[in-house]
């Protein structure tokens, strides 16, 4: 077997420059020139007490940046899209992409003071490609075969069939390290946050009150941070707590009466009391997760014609609707992908929507001429009318909000029956089973595009399971297939167009994650595989 | 039901007790819990999709169902998944959090002590500001009791989170004299506290002074009064305490809005508890712990009101009579 050794010199030279110009990198959002302080403590009033604190089992977006706290990856993802070392010092891929052979990281320990090695890594990816350990994280590896230690610092990887989304699904979250003395713990123990669940992370679980709080004290044998990151060595926090506050008002009081010194998931209503105030500092992410959209049911009428969904599509003027809900918090999206993403297609930006006229000529050529009593069109004594059914337990951010004021503009406009309704995650799975949903409104967080538009247009999907017709699963698998940037690029952006241009999927506007502190708060930054607030390594403070 | 034999058994003069009526009331007490433990077996079938679904919430991976289906016996019929489901519950089995990864039991019972003692402290709190509250209006003008009423009727309509929220914005926010959030000392129970405890004075202010006011026009308050008690005497020892039984009556439903209250109160303070492990339930799908919380809620109120209804036949003669 061949192996060519993969831009090694590249990324360590590549880490070399993001540390030596840690300011100006996009990741690290907080611009001050001043040296980083060691030491101090810093809370955050988060929205959410994550459900499992497991990095392997957590669903949740959420729970995350509290996670990563303790639990690291083999492999960064920085802000570009480039993967960085991190607990993998490099790797070699096989010229077939079928074998990775990672060389870890030496001298690592996880904080229980075992070693990090091999062996760990193995029993790791063993536990979490086995169906039976039922982990979230084993979707992403479906194409994972096995692996074999080399030495007590290099692990060999096999694929199935090659994989251009492998080293993505390394460097989330959910294949994140863990000690093997926490794998062989009970399964009812693995969600708890306790002393037991262990990773080789810049803070050490120190303090957990269930619905109250979490806190964090420093490793201060670290030295393993990822390759985007700002800084090497321990952490600059001696300790972070993480508070859930549920509610926003609050969380935006505790900020502003200083009881918390940072907080997530801001108000759109209260951006303004921290966006360019003095005194303090508001960030949002980067977006390259799906928009959030409107999935289309191409095989239910009247939405099999694809001019009504069309019609749908340019039947409102979204810009106005997304900038008066969200008060130009976030972008409106013309594309799936989210703009921060290298593989964004640029070309579909107004292209489409807002077309009342255009949308009217749709329904009148789709033969929805006539006019019932309360102004809607009608074909043959039936309404022209879509249902969208949105899972209850999804509805965040307002969107239902936003569901209905396109509603109201679509009856108005074009005398579309948009009817928005909250359903039961039961029922949209039942719905899903029979393929009998009919819009499903959605946001996926970001992965390789490869992975969310094969859940999304995939007949391997959950969306459109088993129905090869509507899939586009030749392009998918193009672009899963080569490695080559260009290449995978031409395939997305072919993905994305088809999928605009006959309207089975509306985006609709660009979600993003904010944060505010106050000023004495530095080093700021996301992690860009989640998009979402990074772990507290980074932090440090002048309080 | 332990807890009442327990209250029986403290009193060896067996030949007092109306035995008959109190093992009616414990009786009911245990058909109110079964009726409870039904309705929420047979909502679950009722909610559209698969059970196995419902149950695993937002959970999807591998073997989940296939397990649910096993603990549930989701392959029997529904007869006998019911019996099945109730010899569970009687053994102190609550089921599996399939989203959490824990015993049901557990999750409740590592915070229920954090909502007992808000609801507790709430209780007194609401109940010694109500009484305040009856007797500084009582016999005073009409302009003074419409007023005092008013103010009532303010505590018990405005919603619990708006009081929290408010609470918070002045007393924490503006004047930083109490934490925002959690449950370390007494400072962080103050305010949770008073917003429980104003609803709950609000309504019972009103029942009191209605009584209170009764009372006083009753033959045995003139005679009191003609042996020339102090007014202030009348109304603490003979008006109060009188009006104090038929609030009795009504504990099991303050218990009942306590609870309630609880869980926007936990919310909106960021407080542990029952109220925050049935809100992240909810949000997360985890159907099994929101079971469990409705027949605590049921099982809470079923105790309450039988001991309430046990101590009443002891206070009341007239109901000891009637055995």
């Amino acid at each position: 077997m061949k192996h060519h050794r993969l831009a090694l010199p590249a990324i360590a030279a590549a880490a070399a420059l993001a540390l030596s110009a840690c300011a100006s990198g996009p990741a690290a959002t907080t611009d001050d020139n001043a040296e980083p302080v060691t030491g101090g403590s810093l809370t955050w009033g988060v929205s959410v007490e994550p459900v499992c604190y497991n990095p392997q089992r957590s669903g949740q977006q959420n729970s995350f940046p509290i996670i990563r706290n303790f639990a690291e990856s083999l492999v960064g993802k920085d802000s570009d899209g480039e993967y960085t070392p991190w607990l993998a010092d490099s790797w070699d891929i096989s010229e077939d992409g079928l074998t990775y052979d990672l060389h870890l990281r030496e001298g690592v320990e996880f904080t229980d003071g075992t070693v990090f090695d091999a062996e760990a890594v193995k029993t790791n990816l063993d536990f979490v490609a086995d169906p039976a350990n039922a982990t979230a994280a084993g979707t992403g590896l479906t194409n994972f075969s096995g692996a074999t230690v080399i030495d007590a610092n290099t692990i060999e990887l096999t694929l199935k069939t090659p994989d251009a989304a492998f080293l993505d699904t390394l460097a989330s979250i959910t294949t994140s390290i863990l000690s093997p003395a926490s794998l062989a713990l009970p399964d009812n123990d693995l969600c708890a946050a306790t002393s037991d669940l262990v990773g080789t992370g810049p803070f050490i679980l120190s303090d957990y009150q269930a619905g109250q709080e979490i806190t964090f004290t420093a490793n201060e044998d670290y030295d393993s941070a990822p390759g985007y990151a700002a800084h090497t060595g321990r952490a600059y926090l001696d300790s972070v707590t993480y508070r859930f506050l549920p509610e926003a008002t609050v969380r935006t009081g505790a900020l502003s009466s200083n009881q918390v010194d940072i907080i997530e998931g801001v108000q759109v209503t209260d951006t303004t009391l921290f966006q360019d105030q003095p005194g303090y500092v508001y960030e949002t992410g980067p977006s390259t997760g799906t928009a959030f959209s409107l999935n289309v049911n191409t095989r239910i009428a009247p939405a099999d014609d694809a001019r009504v969904r069309q019609a749908l599509r340019d039947g409102f003027d979204l810009d106005a609707l997304v900038e008066n809900q969200y008060l130009g918090t976030v972008q409106r999206a013309f594309s799936s992908i989210g703009p921060d993403s290298p593989f964004y297609d640029e070309s579909l930006e107004g292209s489409w929507g807002n077309d009342v006229d255009g949308a009217n000529d749709l329904l009148d050529e789709a033969g929805w001429t006539e006019r019932d009593g309360d102004g809607y069109r009608t074909k043959d004594g039936e309404r022209l009318t879509i249902v969208v059914g949105y899972p209850e337990p999804y509805i965040r951010d307002q969107r239902d909000v936003l569901l209905q004021a396109i509603q109201a503009q679509v009856k108005e406009n074009i005398g579309l029956d948009l009817d928005v309704q909250s359903i039961s995650s039961a029922q949209f799975t039942d719905e899903l089973a029979t393929s009998s949903w009919t819009v499903y409104p959605n946001t996926l967080p970001t992965s390789d595009p490869s992975i969310l538009f094969r859940s999304l247009f995939g007949s391997e999907g959950f969306l459109y399971a088993k129905d090869t017709a509507a899939s586009l699963d030749e392009l998918i698998a193009q672009s899963r297939q080569t490695s080559v940037a260009s290449e995978r690029k031409a395939a997305f952006d072919e993905i994305q167009q088809t999928v605009v241009d006959d309207a089975r999927y509306i985006p609709l506007y660009h979600p993003v994650y904010t944060v505010a502190s106050t000023d004495l708060v530095h080093g700021i930054s996301f992690e860009p595989q989640l998009n979402s607030p990074a772990s507290s390594y980074d932090l440090w403070t002048t309080k | 039901m332990a807890i009442a034999l327990n209250v029986t058994a403290q009193r060896p003069r067996a030949g007092v007790l109306p035995w008959r009526r109190i093992l009616a009331r414990l009786v009911s007490g245990v058909v109110v819990l079964w009726a409870a433990v039904t309705i929420a077996f047979f909502t679950l079938q009722a909610i559209p999709g698969d059970i196995a679904d419902i149950l695993a919430g937002e959970q999807t991976y591998p073997g989940l169902k296939e397990a649910i289906a096993a603990e549930w016996g989701l392959d029997r019929s529904v007869g006998e998944q019911y019996l099945a489901f109730l010899g569970r519950l009687v053994s102190g089995d609550l089921g599996t959090s399939y989203v959490q990864r824990q015993p049901v039991a557990d999750l409740l019972a590592a915070q229920v002590w954090s909502t007992v003692e808000l609801a507790v402290v709430a209780g007194v709190v609401g109940a010694v500001l109500a009484v305040v509250l009856a007797v500084v209006s009582i016999g005073r003008s009409r302009v003074v009791r419409s007023a005092m009423s008013t103010l009532e009727l303010v505590f018990t309509s405005v919603p619990t989170f708006w009081v929290g929220i408010l609470l918070l914005m002045v007393f924490s926010f503006q004047w930083r004299l109490f934490p925002v959030a959690g449950a370390n000392g007494w400072q962080s129970l103050v305010l949770p506290v008073i917003t429980l405890a104003l609803p709950t004075a609000g309504f019972l202010a009103q029942v009191i002074r209605e009584s209170m006011e009764r009372t006083l026009t009753e033959p045995f308050i003139v005679t009191v009064r003609a042996r020339g008690v102090s007014e202030s005497l009348v109304l603490l020892r003979h008006a109060l305490g009188h009006a104090l039984l038929p609030v009795m009556t009504l504990v099991g439903g303050v218990i009942g809005a306590l609870l309630g209250g609880a869980v926007i109160t936990e919310t909106v303070f960021g407080r542990p508890g029952i109220g925050t492990i049935t809100l992240n339930a909810v949000t997360s799908k985890d159907i099994p712990v929101v079971i469990a919380v409705v027949l605590f809620a049921a099982l809470i109120y079923v105790v309450v009101s039988t001991l309430l209804d046990i101590l009443y036949t002891l206070v009341d003669p007239r109901l000891r009579a009637q055995r």
